[in-house]
């Protein structure tokens, strides 16, 4: 089970002067149960990579499979197919359109089919899930939130899809510490015990870190670096660097740390762990 | 240093569904003066962008006052104004552009404000010089990145004269080689042309480089102060649902075992002096 591309191209503004291979001949297949993270500098492609991965976009050429089908074949397998792609897109208010946040969330699972008693318990769950009192926002217009809270609800409504892969895009742009934490943290606990497999685009080189198995790195439309976050953190700074893409705060911390003589292991993604490391440095002298 | 924001008590309810009440601001008093740098951080709904609507009078309060310069927002006679002297830029870097080309996208609030094209010209290109974006005059803005879309969005507030930039999250969307774009350039247009700056943000690393931070829960203010008095209070902002710049968490945790770090330490170049003297 997994969802596959094969030398797959997208062109934008195919023909015309304006012509942009925004990704070029990508070779890729996320397993079920993977979760994994997608970094690059803006542009790179990461948004038109994804967009490939529930059929949103069509390749310009190449194929891309759910699950051993092809999703650009016609009939309603390849929609199922698609359809068990749950995607959560970088803006949020291109994804709300119902009159009230009930609504919104419920319009998925209906969709889909759900019984209406079982509708009312999944936006309970998923409201919840963001951090969002039901009681004090499921009547809210989803128009007349604050940026964080519509974040929120789009994230919901796709969590209410139960998708078999959960897609995000950038999903922590606009939420407040708290709730990044929160919501980052639902998303591993659900991976954990469902092995939903979840693909995550973010800029935040620490949450990628900490909860990517696999890392991806996009440049300039290609994929640049595939394997461990740790190893590519560590072992591949330069090409990091190369391809725009920053390396955690805290292991710039840790390197400047290293570079003042302190022997550490900088290889970590937690400040607890970190200043550990750091303490016990200091106190060998 | 005059003060150039001035809010007494107010207070704003927006009218939700089915008639009912949600406050946004609750009793708000703040003084920002000129050429002030302002940090604005707070949960998802604590109230800042209903603020930062506030400041060129997108709204006006339900009670108390917003003074801008010495203008209520209330009167309708100094909407002009007030709008002219206080520029926004919104999250969104996409949904900001209003022109096919850079330097019309920029040209187009002084045009609406009937600035004379000769006029209209020099303040493009000083504008445009201005966020470091004179080599992209006649790009066409939907190419750009987010950052550079962003640095283009201020030009378009310098370019109306204004002398008050409010930023509602503009690093939000951004990856950190933009973000970083987009706060070296406003800073640099604080210290050199002492433009006074509202900031939100959630990033806190970003709002240490403020003059004040102001901390709002639940629409209030509930902390206020230089980045090192309010950072150093690690509990208090987690509680508040808020985090600390790294160094600020890394030195708390060397305190809590035991090492002799000093209190207010809130960037890395700090604590590695602290740590490795
Ligand atoms: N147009 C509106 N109509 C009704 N209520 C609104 C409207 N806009 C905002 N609110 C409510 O007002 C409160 C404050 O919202 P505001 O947008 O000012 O928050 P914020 O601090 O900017 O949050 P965020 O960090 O999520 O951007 C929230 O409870 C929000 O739901
Ligand atoms: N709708 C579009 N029309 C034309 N070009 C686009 C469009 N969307 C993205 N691009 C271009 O494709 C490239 C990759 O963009 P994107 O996938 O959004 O990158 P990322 O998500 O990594 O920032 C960029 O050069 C971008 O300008
Ligand atoms: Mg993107
Ligand atoms: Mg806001």
């Amino acid at each position: 089970m997994s969802i596959r591309l094969q030398d797959v191209t997208y062109i934008y503004m195919s023909k015309t002067p304006y012509e942009k291979a925004a990704i070029k001949k990508i070779d890729l297949e996320i397993k079920q149960g993977e979760f994994v993270g997608i970094i690059g500098h803006t542009g790179s492609g990461k948004s038109t990579l994804v967009q490939h991965l529930n059929g949103l976009l069509k390749p310009s050429s190449g194929m891309v499979h759910i699950d051993g089908q092809n999703i650009h074949e016609k009939g309603e397998t390849a929609r199922n197919a698609k359809r068990s792609v749950g995607m959560v897109f970088q803006y949020p208010e291109h994804q709300l359109f119902e009159e009230s946040v009930y609504e919104d969330i419920a319009f998925g699972p209906r969709n889909l089919g759900v019984k209406e008693k079982e509708i009312e318990t999944r936006v309970k769950k998923a409201l919840d899930f963001v951090g969002l009192d039901f009681e004090k926002f499921a009547k809210r217009t989803p128009f007349q939130l604050s940026g964080g809270q519509m974040r929120r609800v789009a994230i919901a409504g796709v969590v209410a899809l139960d998708p078999k892969y959960l897609v995000l895009d950038e999903p922590s742009a606009g939420l407040d510490p708290r709730g990044r934490d929160e919501i980052f943290g639902q998303i591993m606990n659900l991976h954990q015990a469902t092995g939903i497999t979840v693909v995550l685009v973010s800029h935040n080189m620490e949450d990628v870190a900490r909860m990517a198995n696999r890392l991806i790195v996009m440049n300039k439309g290609e994929i640049l670096l595939d394997g461990k976050p740790k190893d590519i953190f560590c072992n591949h700074q330069a090409q990091l660097k190369e391809a725009g893409v920053d390396v955690p705060p805290l292991t710039l911390l840790m390197n400047q740390f290293k570079q003042r003589g302190l022997e550490i292991d900088s290889a970590v993604v937690d400040i607890a762990t970190a200043a550990q490391n750091v303490y016990k440095a200091v106190r060998r002298g | 240093m005059g003060e150039f924001i001035t809010v007494k008590d107010m207070c704003h309810t927006y009218l939700a569904h089915e008639g009912e009440e949600v406050q946004a601001l609750d009793h708000i008093n703040i003084a920002i003066g000129k050429g002030e740098f302002v940090a604005i951080i707070g949960t998802n709904g604590s109230g800042k962008s209903t603020l930062a609507k506030h400041l060129n009078a997108l709204l006006i309060p339900s009670s108390g006052q917003c003074l801008i310069d010495g203008m209520d927002t209330k009167d309708q006679e100094n909407l002009w104004e007030i709008r002219q002297s206080v520029g926004m830029v919104f999250q969104n870097p996409d949904n900001q552009i209003v022109a096919t080309l850079v330097e019309e996208d920029v040209a187009f609030g002084p045009e609406n404000l009937g600035v004379p094209p000769k006029e209209i010209r020099n303040r493009v290109t000083e504008a445009l010089k201005d966020v470091g974006m004179e080599d992209y005059r006649q790009h066409s803005p939907h190419l750009l990145s987010g950052g550079q879309k962003q640095r283009v969005a201020i030009a378009g507030v310098l370019a109306m004269r204004s002398n008050c930039l409010v930023l509602d999250e503009p690093t939000a969307m951004l990856d950190p080689q933009g973000r970083q774009e987009v706060l070296s350039t406003v800073l640099r247009l604080h210290r050199e042309q002492n433009i006074t700056v509202v900031y939100i943000t959630h990033f806190m690393e970003e709002a240490v480089a403020a003059d004040r931070v102001i901390v709002m829960e639940q629409g209030k203010v509930v902390m206020e102060g230089v980045p090192k008095t309010v950072f150093s209070q690690v509990n208090r902002l987690k509680e508040l649902g808020l985090d600390v710049p790294v160094a600020a968490e890394f030195a708390y945790r060397l305190r809590q075992l035991t090492m002799k770090i000093p209190e207010d330490i809130i960037t890395d170049t700090e604590l590695v002096v602290a740590v490795c003297p």
